[in-house]
Formats: C-alpha cells, sequence, structure tokens
C-alpha cells in the first residue's frame, strides 16, 4: 500500500491518506480481509501524528471501506472494492456542490435524479 | 529430532542477523542517484509503502507440528511442563520470523517481525540500488525465514517468487519476499535519491560561517550533501585530527571557586 503525503497541499493530511487508500482498495492492491498498518507505526513512517492518521482511518470506516477492531486494527472490508471508487468520486462531487453552494437536500437529489 | 532441527534454525537465524550487519561503518555508503524505478515526488512530498508479507500456512504448519509429540509427552507426562513452555516459545519466535511487515519510507527500508523482532533496516543513505527479483527460497537460501545466501545477500525469505532487493555501496544485498515488489521499488528509489541529493544548508547562527566550527569551513550557506549522523560525526573526529588547522574543541575555562 503506497500512501503519499503533501503537507503543501491544500487538502488535509488526513483526507490524503483516506484518499490514498482508496485509491489502492479500488486498484486491487489491497485486497479484502488485509490489515492496514496500525496507525502509530503509519504515523511514525509519515511523519505525522497519531491521531491524523486515526482521522483518516476512521473516514474509512464511514465510508464501510474499512472495520475499525481494538487490538486488531483497520481490516478491509468485502464491500471496500466496490464502494472505494464511488466514495473517491463522491468526495470529489460534493467538494464541487459545496463551491457551487448547494444545499445536502439539492445535491441529494442530482444523484438520485442520475441514478435512476 | 524436530526441536533441535528448530532451535539449531533459530540459533543460525540469530548468527544470521549478528553476521549480516556487522560490516564496517561507512562503507556501505552510497552516492548519486540510485539505480531503479522510480516515482515523481514533489519537494516536500512524504512517501510510505508498507505491505505484509509472510509464509503460506503449509510452512508454518512445520514449527507447529514440531510441537505435537512434546504435546503428547506433555499429557503422558513424559515430559516435564518447563520442556513444554521452552518448545512453546521457541515455536512461537520461531512462527513470529516466519511473518513480517516491509516498510518503504524516510528512514529506508525495514522489514519487521510481529514480535518486533527480527527487524532490520538498510538506511537510504546505503542505498546504491533497488531491483525486484525473483527468488527460489529452497534453491538460494535453503528454506524459508532470515537467512544469509550466496554472495553477499542476506534475506527475509518467506516464500519463491517476486522479492525486493538493495543493494549497498559496498555491494551487500538485502532481500525480502513481498508481494507487489515493484510498486514498493519506486517510491523506495525516489526517497533515496532525494536522500542522496544535495539539501540545503541554512547556516543556524554566526557560530556556523566561522571557520572550523560546526562542520569547518567546507560548510558554506548553499547546497551540502546528506549524510547519515554516524558519518557526520565520524566525519567531525577526522577534522579535529587535521594537522592543518586546530580545531580542538573549547575547554571551559575553570571556574573560580566560590568563596
Amino acid at each position: 500500500m503506497l500512501v503519499r503525503v503533501n503537507p503543501a497541499s491544500p487538502e488535509p493530511i488526513y483526507a490524503q491518506i483516506a484518499s490514498a487508500v482508496r485509491r489502492e482498495v479500488a486498484a486491487g492492491r489491497v485486497r479484502p480481509g488485509e490489515r492496514l498498518p496500525g496507525a502509530r507505526d503509519l504515523a511514525a513512517a509519515l511523519g505525522v501524528n497519531l491521531h491524523t492518521v486515526l482521522r483518516g482511518y476512521q473516514e474509512l470506516r464511514d465510508e464501510g471501506v474499512v472495520e475499525l477492531r481494538r487490538g486488531r486494527g483497520a481490516v478491509v472490508t468485502h464491500a471496500a472494492p466496490r464502494i472505494a471508487g464511488p466514495a473517491a468520486a463522491l468526495r470529489a462531487f460534493v467538494a464541487e456542490a459545496r463551491r457551487a453552494g448547494l444545499t445536502a437536500t439539492e445535491a441529494a437529489a442530482m444523484v438520485r435524479e442520475e441514478m435512476s | 529430532m524436530l526441536v533441535i532441527a528448530l532451535l539449531v534454525g533459530v540459533l543460525l537465524g540469530i548468527a544470521a542477523a549478528l553476521v549480516a550487519p556487522g560490516a564496517p561503518a561507512g562503507s556501505a555508503l552510497a552516492s548519486g542517484p540510485a539505480r531503479g524505478p522510480r516515482l515523481e515526488l514533489a519537494p516536500g512530498e512524504r512517501a510510505v509503502w508498507s505491505a505484509w508479507t509472510g509464509v503460506s500456512p503449509a510452512v508454518l504448519a512445520i514449527p507447529l507440528l514440531a510441537l505435537v509429540p512434546v504435546l503428547v509427552m506433555a499429557v503422558l507426562e513424559i515430559a516435564s511442563a518447563y520442556l513444554l513452555l521452552v518448545v512453546l516459545l521457541v515455536t512461537v519466535v520461531v512462527a513470529g520470523s516466519l511473518y513480517a511487515r516491509v516498510w518503504v519510507d524516510e528512514r529506508g527500508l525495514t522489514v519487521r517481525g510481529p514480535l518486533g523482532f527480527p527487524a532490520y533496516t538498510v538506511p537510504l543513505a546505503e542505498i546504491a540500488a533497488v531491483d525486484v527479483i525473483e527468488v527460489s527460497a529452497m534453491g538460494e537460501y535453503g528454506g524459508w525465514g532470515w537467512r544469509l545466501g550466496r554472495r553477499q545477500r542476506f534475506g527475509a525469505i518467506f516464500r519463491s517468487g517476486e522479492a525486493l532487493q538493495v543493494t549497498r555501496g559496498d555491494g551487500r544485498r538485502f532481500v525480502v519476499t513481498v508481494d507487489g515488489a515493484a510498486e514498493a521499488a519506486a517510491p523506495l528509489t525516489a526517497l533515496t535519491d532525494r536522500a542522496h541529493r544535495l539539501t540545503f544548508f541554512r547556516p543556524q547562527g554566526v557560530g556556523d560561517l566561522l571557520p572550523g566550527r560546526n562542520g569547518g569551513p567546507g560548510r558554506r550557506w548553499g547546497y551540502a550533501q546528506v549524510v547519515p549522523s554516524t558519518v557526520r560525526r565520524a566525519g567531525r573526529v577526522v577534522h579535529r585530527q587535521s594537522p592543518t588547522r586546530s580545531t580542538a574543541p573549547l575547554r571551559p575555562r575553570p571556574r573560580p571557586a566560590l568563596i
């Protein structure tokens, strides 16, 4: 799993970590059932705060890409390969919708319309 | 017999770990761009690659099977509980040396077992080349685990097939079998290049600009080669011994006794 973090980027570091994992899962380089590196170790390797990595992992858990288990760390879910690609695209869509000043309801309506 | 064989294996492994990093310090240093596939990194960008690697369940079964006769003997009260304990401990250590997490980051290439040992790091400053190779566990290393191979090779060998190999400046090699070795090689080469490249030296105070202090007259405002701290220390020692320049450390003036 490759994680690239650029502190000069306007994207927050935790979001860069989460999107790196999403990209690896969507590309099939990280498979369901695989354990992500421990947050403490990854934080040390990246030279970032432990809580930054944990926040990135939590974002992935909220999307259903990983499961966080006490003592077992972050494990990639079986649904992850299906979710990771759209979840990444969704981030871009939401950012664009925010910039355009759309409300959550309007944005959701657009998605529903597009998918029906 | 199996237990003895395992013990011998563990001892050999420990010996291998002791022998492999024992070359003279500094000689392994590499300079210039490393050979290998590379990734484009923006200035200040950090890249980390990590993967879990280990033996197949069939290989893990070997140390576990070795436990069986001792278990049976313990149940039949032929063997003492202490023997069982020792054998259990050995089995855990052996099993732990059959798995590892591989890290590619600012510190170099690191392979670390789940117990925290064995662990081995090749610092970026020592890497001269990064290669993706094919290994044969039995043919080249005579088995699985942490092993010495022929031609200055030291390896964390968990299976045959795809492996990541780094070559040091002095020709010594470290090999680890891991899936996605090509994906690991690209950031490792890029990080190595960056570590070998010239970095900007900014004087921190007047002392840095004075000749003979803090690295001496060679250090000017500008670009300087990054070297690991140990070598930098060694460099200072050599500099102090130079007959042309007196750079003996300033001794603190003896304090007048307080009355």
